[in-house]
C-alpha cells in the first residue's frame, strides 16, 4: 500500500516537473519562465542599469561610453578596433535577440526556433539563395582590408557580451521561445545585408504579371496602363539635365521567341505597398541660416524593437552619429562633422527571370545558346525544432537559382515557376565598405567614392555638406538593358537576353547643387527621357515626390522646423486632383441621409489625412470602391484575375480620358460611364462604412479606421503597441499606415553649429521590461522629434543627464 | 515543521541565487522530506509552504524592484487583469510543485524507514 502510494506520488511529482520544465506546443517552459530568480521577473528595469566600469576581454585600450537621457550610447574609443568592438557590445546589450532573429530569418533558420510553422518561410529564403548570397558577400568583406577587420571586431564585441551574459539575464524572448543565444559571426552581418537587399528589391516584382498582361491586353495597351515612367512624376534628377558621357550601348536581341507562361497565375491580389521613403536636402540659398539642411524618413515595417538603433561612434579619424542596423557595424543614415546623408529605396528593377528549359527531369543541364549547360545544386538542410531535418535541393543556373520549379506553387505569387532568378544581390559586393566610407566622408568627392561599393539594394543617397554642397545619387548596381528588356519573363536559352553589364558608377543618375536649390527623392522614377540608359521598375507614384517638390519650389528662408513640418505633411494630391472631377458627378444623384452627410464632409475637407478627421475615411473608401468597380471586369485573363493598374494610372484615366472604355462594365448590356460608377461607388462606400461602424460619428475617424499597430517582431501579445491614433497614409509625405511608416525621421542643419533632430517609433532597449522599450512611440505619434546630441568629447554632455561607462580590456 | 520550513526557504534561496534552475522548489522539499518528514502531510506542508512563500516573496520583491513594466506586460500576455494575479500565480506554481515533491519524498521515506 505504502509502496503504491509512494509510486503514485513520485509519478505525479515527475508529471508536475515535466509539465513545468518543458515547452508544450506554443507554451514556453512555465517553471523556467516564472521562476522569480531566473525567469521573466529578472527582465525588469534593473536590467537597464549600468556598472560604471566594465572589464571586457578583447579590448585593446580603454573605451568611454556616455549614455544620454534616451539611452543612446556615445562611444569614444582610441582606435577603430575598439570602436566597432564596443558598437557590437552595446548593440548586443540592447538588441541581442532582434539581431539573432533577423540573421535567422535571412538564413532560413526560423524553424529551428518555432518548429514546423516557419518551415515554408525558411524554405522560401533558402530557395531565394539569401544564405548563398551572404556567403559570397562575407568572403568579399573578409578579404577587404577596410570592412574585414571592422566586421570581425564587431562580432568579437557581440560575443564578448554573450560570454558575460548570465542565463537568468537572457533577453525575455529567449525565455519565451525557449532557445539560447548563439555566438555571432561575420556571416550574420552579411545575412542582415541580404535580408535588407531582398526586402527592398524583391517586394515589388511585376515581371510575371506584365507577361500575363501582355498576353491579355497586348504590348501597347500594357505599356500604357503599366508604364515604366508613371504619370505626373517629377523625376529625382531635375528635368532637362544633360549627360555628358558616352553611354554603353546594349546589343540587340537575336530572336523574338515568346515564352508560354499562360498556365501560371500572377499576383492578382497585389496591393500597393507603403514601403518607401523620403529624403531631401535644401541648399543654403533657400534656408534661413544660409546653411544646407538634410532630411530623411525611411518608411519601413514598424516593429518592436525598431529596425534602427541610434548611436554616436567616435575615434581618431571618425565622429559619426545616426541610426545603425543592429548586427552590422557603422552608421547607415546619419551625419558626421562634415556631411550628412540619407537614403530612399531606388526601386529600380534589379531582378529578372529567365525561363529554364531542362533537357530532362534530372535537371542536370539546361538549354543555352546552341547547346546545353550544366546546372549546379545546393542542398539546403532546414532544421525544424522537434522534427527531422528537412532537405531541399535548389538548382542553380549561371543566372542564379531556380526559385520555384514548374509545378511548385510559390510562396510569393510574384515569383514565376520554372525560372532562374538573376539578381544583383547574388553578385559579389561590399555595401559595408560603402557605409564605412560614408561615415568618414568629408566632402562630395569622398561621398561619391564611397557609393561605388554600394550595389544592392540600390538607394537614392541624398547628401549635404557643411561646405555648402547638396547632391543626390541614384546609386547601386543597375543592369545595362535594351529598352523594354526585362519587363517580362525572358527565355533563358537565348544568350542575347543576358544583362549586358552594369551601369558604370560615374554614369549613374546624380545631381549636384541644382539651380532650383534642393535635391529630393521619394522612390520615384529617377530621370527624364534624356538619360541614356534604360531603367525600369515599379517606382512609387507621383504623390509624394510631386508634393515634396511643389512645396520646396515655393519655399524660401527654410528653417529646421519647416522641414520637420514637411515630414509630417498629410496633404493628399490624389484627393486634390480627383475631387474637383468626382464631386460634380454626384450632383443631382439620389442620396440617402448618411450619404448626404458624408458628402458634405468630403466637400468641406482640406484634403489632409488627419487622425481625427472623418472625410479621409469616406474619400479613401470611395476611391477604393471606385477602382474596384472600374477594373473588376477588365482584367480577367485566361488564368483568372490579373494585376490591376495602379491608382495613379486610374487617376490619370479619370482626369485625361473621362470617356475611356474602362468606365463601362463590359459584363452588362447597358453602357456605363464614369458618373454612374462614381455615384455607385460613393453609395456602396457609405453603406459599407455604415455597416462596419454605424451612423457617422467619431468611430469614423481616420485614425481609428486605419491607425497604426507596432507589433513585437514575434507578435507576442502584451509586447505590442496597437491602435495608435496616427495621421497619414501611404502615398503621402507622412506615409504612416497600419504596419508601415516613417521608421526614423531626421533633420540635420549643417551650419557652423551642427543641429540635428530625430525620432523613431520605439526605444533603444529591446527589453520589453525596460522603460526604453517603447518610450518614443507617443512622441512619434504626436509628430515630435528629439535633439540629437553630437558630442565633441566624453565631457561634452550638453546639459543632458548622462551615465558614463568605462570599458577596458581588463589587462594592461 | 516551522524549522523545516525555515530550513527549506533558506536552502532554496541560496541555491536560487547561485544557479538559474527553477526546480530547487521541487528538489529541496523532496530531499528534506526524504530525510526528515514524519508523514506525508508534513512533507506536503513543508514543501508547499516554503516553496510558495519563497516565490511569493521573491516575486513581490522583483515586482517592486523594477519589475513593474515586465509584470504588466506578462500579465497582458497571459490575459490576466493585474500583475498581482501574476505574483499569485507564481506563488501557486511553487506551492503545488513544492508540495507534490515534499509528498513524494515523504512517501518514499515511509516505505524505506519502517517504524
Amino acid at each position: 500500500m505504502r509502496v503504491l502510494l509512494a509510486l503514485l506520488l513520485v509519478i505525479v511529482s515527475l508529471a508536475a516537473f515535466w509539465g513545468l520544465h518543458y515547452a508544450h506546443g506554443v507554451f514556453p517552459p512555465v517553471g523556467r519562465l516564472i521562476n522569480p530568480f531566473g525567469g521573466f521577473w529578472q527582465n525588469g528595469e534593473n536590467a537597464d542599469h549600468f556598472s560604471a566600469r566594465l572589464d571586457v576581454p578583447g579590448l585593446r585600450d580603454s573605451v568611454t561610453i556616455i549614455y544620454d537621457d534616451r539611452r543612446v550610447p556615445h562611444i569614444f574609443a582610441r582606435n577603430d578596433h575598439d570602436l566597432y568592438f564596443a558598437q557590437g557590445y552595446v548593440t548586443a546589450r540592447d538588441r541581442l535577440w532582434q539581431m539573432q532573429l533577423t540573421a535567422f530569418s535571412s538564413a532560413g533558420r526560423l524553424a529551428e526556433i518555432t518548429g514546423r510553422s516557419m518551415r515554408a518561410y525558411d524554405r522560401f529564403h533558402r530557395r531565394l539563395g539569401l544564405a548563398y548570397a551572404a556567403e559570397i558577400t562575407v568572403r568579399e568583406i573578409m578579404a577587404d582590408s577596410v570592412a574585414g577587420p571592422v566586421v570581425r571586431a564587431y562580432a568579437d564585441g557581440v560575443n564578448a557580451y554573450i560570454e558575460g551574459l548570465d542565463r537568468r539575464h537572457y533577453p525575455l524572448e529567449y525565455k519565451l521561445l525557449n532557445h539560447s543565444p548563439e555566438s555571432w559571426t561575420p556571416l550574420n552581418a552579411a545575412l542582415l545585408l541580404k535580408q535588407m537587399a531582398w526586402g527592398l528589391t524583391g517586394y515589388n516584382l511585376n515581371d510575371l504579371d506584365i507577361t500575363l498582361l501582355e498576353h491579355h491586353l497586348g504590348k501597347e495597351e500594357t505599356e500604357r496602363l503599366y508604364p515604366d515612367f508613371p504619370p505626373y512624376t517629377r523625376p529625382i534628377i531635375p528635368e532637362g539635365t544633360t549627360w555628358p558621357f558616352e553611354a554603353v550601348q546594349p546589343k540587340p536581341r537575336s530572336s523574338a521567341r515568346n515564352s508560354d507562361v499562360l498556365q501560371q497565375r500572377g499576383d492578382n491580389e497585389h496591393v500597393e505597398t507603403a514601403l518607401g521613403s523620403n529624403n531631401w536636402a535644401v541648399a543654403g540659398s533657400k534656408t534661413d541660416g544660409g546653411y544646407p539642411i538634410l532630411c530623411n524618413d525611411p518608411h519601413l515595417g514598424l516593429d518592436l524593437p525598431n529596425v534602427w538603433y541610434e548611436i554616436q561612434l567616435s575615434a581618431p579619424g571618425v565622429n559619426v552619429y545616426g541610426v545603425t542596423m543592429p548586427g552590422a557595424p557603422g552608421v547607415v543614415i546619419g551625419f558626421n562633422d562634415s556631411i550628412a546623408w540619407g537614403v530612399t529605396n531606388a526601386e529600380t528593377d534589379v531582378i529578372d527571370w529567365y525561363l529554364v528549359e531542362y533537357q530532362d527531369s534530372t535537371r542536370s543541364v539546361y538549354r543555352y545558346g546552341d547547346g546545353w549547360r550544366p546546372t549546379t545544386r545546393r542542398v539546403e538542410a532546414i532544421k525544424v525544432r522537434g522534427k527531422p531535418i528537412f532537405y531541399d535541393t535548389v538548382t542553380y543556373t549561371h543566372y542564379g537559382p531556380v526559385v520555384y520549379e514548374t509545378g511548385h506553387p510559390p510562396l510569393d505569387p510574384d515569383i514565376p515557376q520554372g525560372a532562374a532568378m538573376r539578381w544583383t544581390g547574388h553578385d559579389p559586393s561590399n555595401e559595408l565598405r560603402a557605409l564605412l566610407g560614408l561615415n568618414r566622408a568629408r566632402n562630395y568627392d569622398e561621398y561619391r567614392a564611397a557609393l561605388v561599393d554600394f550595389s544592392c539594394p540600390g538607394q537614392n543617397f541624398a547628401f549635404a555638406s557643411r561646405s555648402g554642397d547638396i547632391a543626390i545619387t541614384h546609386s547601386g548596381a543597375f543592369p545595362i538593358l535594351r529598352r523594354g528588356q526585362g519587363r517580362t519573363l525572358c527565355n533563358g536559352g537565348d544568350s542575347t537576353n543576358e544583362w549586358q553589364g552594369i551601369i558604370p558608377p560615374k554614369h549613374l543618375p546624380h545631381s549636384k547643387n541644382p539651380r532650383r536649390g534642393y535635391v529630393s527623392s521619394a522612390n520615384q522614377f529617377p530621370v527624364d527621357g534624356n538619360y541614356p540608359y534604360y531603367l525600369s521598375g515599379n517606382h512609387a507614384s507621383f504623390t509624394r515626390c510631386k508634393r515634396i517638390n511643389d512645396v520646396l519650389d515655393t519655399m524660401t528662408g527654410v528653417t529646421e522646423n519647416d522641414m520637420a513640418k514637411l515630414q509630417l505633411d498629410v496633404f493628399s494630391l490624389e484627393a486634390d486632383m480627383l475631387l474637383p472631377k468626382l464631386l460634380p458627378l454626384l450632383e443631382g444623384a439620389d442620396l440617402g441621409e448618411i450619404e448626404r452627410e458624408a458628402l458634405k464632409l468630403v466637400q468641406t475637407w482640406d484634403k489632409n489625412y488627419r487622425a481625427s478627421a472623418i472625410a479621409p475615411t469616406v474619400f479613401e473608401r470611395w476611391w477604393e470602391v471606385l477602382r474596384d468597380t472600374i477594373w473588376a471586369d477588365d482584367m480577367l485573363g485566361e488564368s483568372g484575375q490579373l494585376r490591376r493598374p495602379r491608382s495613379d494610372i486610374c487617376l490619370n484615366l479619370i482626369l485625361s480620358e473621362p470617356n475611356s472604355r474602362y468606365f463601362d462594365d463590359n459584363r452588362t448590356e447597358a453602357v456605363e460611364d464614369l458618373a454612374m460608377m462614381a455615384v455607385g461607388a460613393f453609395k456602396s462606400a457609405c453603406s459599407l462604412l455604415q455597416s462596419e461602424r454605424g451612423e457617422i460619428d467619431d468611430s469614423w475617424q481616420w485614425g481609428l479606421v486605419q491607425g497604426t499597430d507596432i507589433q513585437h517582431l514575434a507578435s507576442i501579445p502584451g509586447l505590442n503597441r496597437n491602435h495608435l491614433f496616427t495621421d497619414g497614409r501611404y502615398g503621402l509625405i507622412n506615409a504612416t499606415s497600419r504596419h508601415v511608416g516613417p521608421s526614423w525621421r531626421m533633420v540635420v542643419s549643417l551650419g557652423p553649429e551642427l543641429k540635428a533632430s530625430g525620432i523613431y517609433p520605439g526605444g533603444q532597449s529591446g527589453n520589453p521590461g525596460s522603460r526604453y522599450y517603447d518610450n518614443a512611440i507617443d512622441d512619434w505619434v504626436d509628430g515630435r522629434m528629439y535633439p540629437l546630441h553630437m558630442m565633441a568629447s566624453p565631457n561634452d554632455t550638453m546639459g543632458f543627464r548622462a551615465i558614463t561607462v568605462k570599458m577596458s580590456g581588463g589587462r594592461p | 515543521m516551522r524549522y523545516g520550513i525555515l530550513f527549506c526557504v533558506l536552502a532554496m534561496l541560496i541555491l536560487h541565487l547561485l544557479t538559474p534552475y527553477w526546480w530547487w522548489v521541487m528538489a529541496v522539499p523532496f530531499v528534506f522530506a526524504l530525510v526528515r518528514a514524519r508523514n506525508i502531510l508534513q512533507g506536503f506542508g513543508v514543501g508547499s509552504i516554503s516553496a510558495g512563500l519563497l516565490w511569493f516573496g521573491a516575486a513581490i520583491y522583483y515586482w517592486i524592484d523594477g519589475g513593474g513594466i515586465i509584470a504588466d506586460r506578462m500579465a497582458a500576455m497571459l490575459q490576466l487583469d493585474s500583475a498581482l494575479l501574476l505574483v499569485l500565480l507564481t506563488a501557486l506554481a511553487a506551492f503545488v510543485a513544492g508540495g507534490l515533491a515534499g509528498m513524494a519524498g515523504s512517501a518514499i521515506r515511509l516505505v524505506v524507514v519502517r517504524d
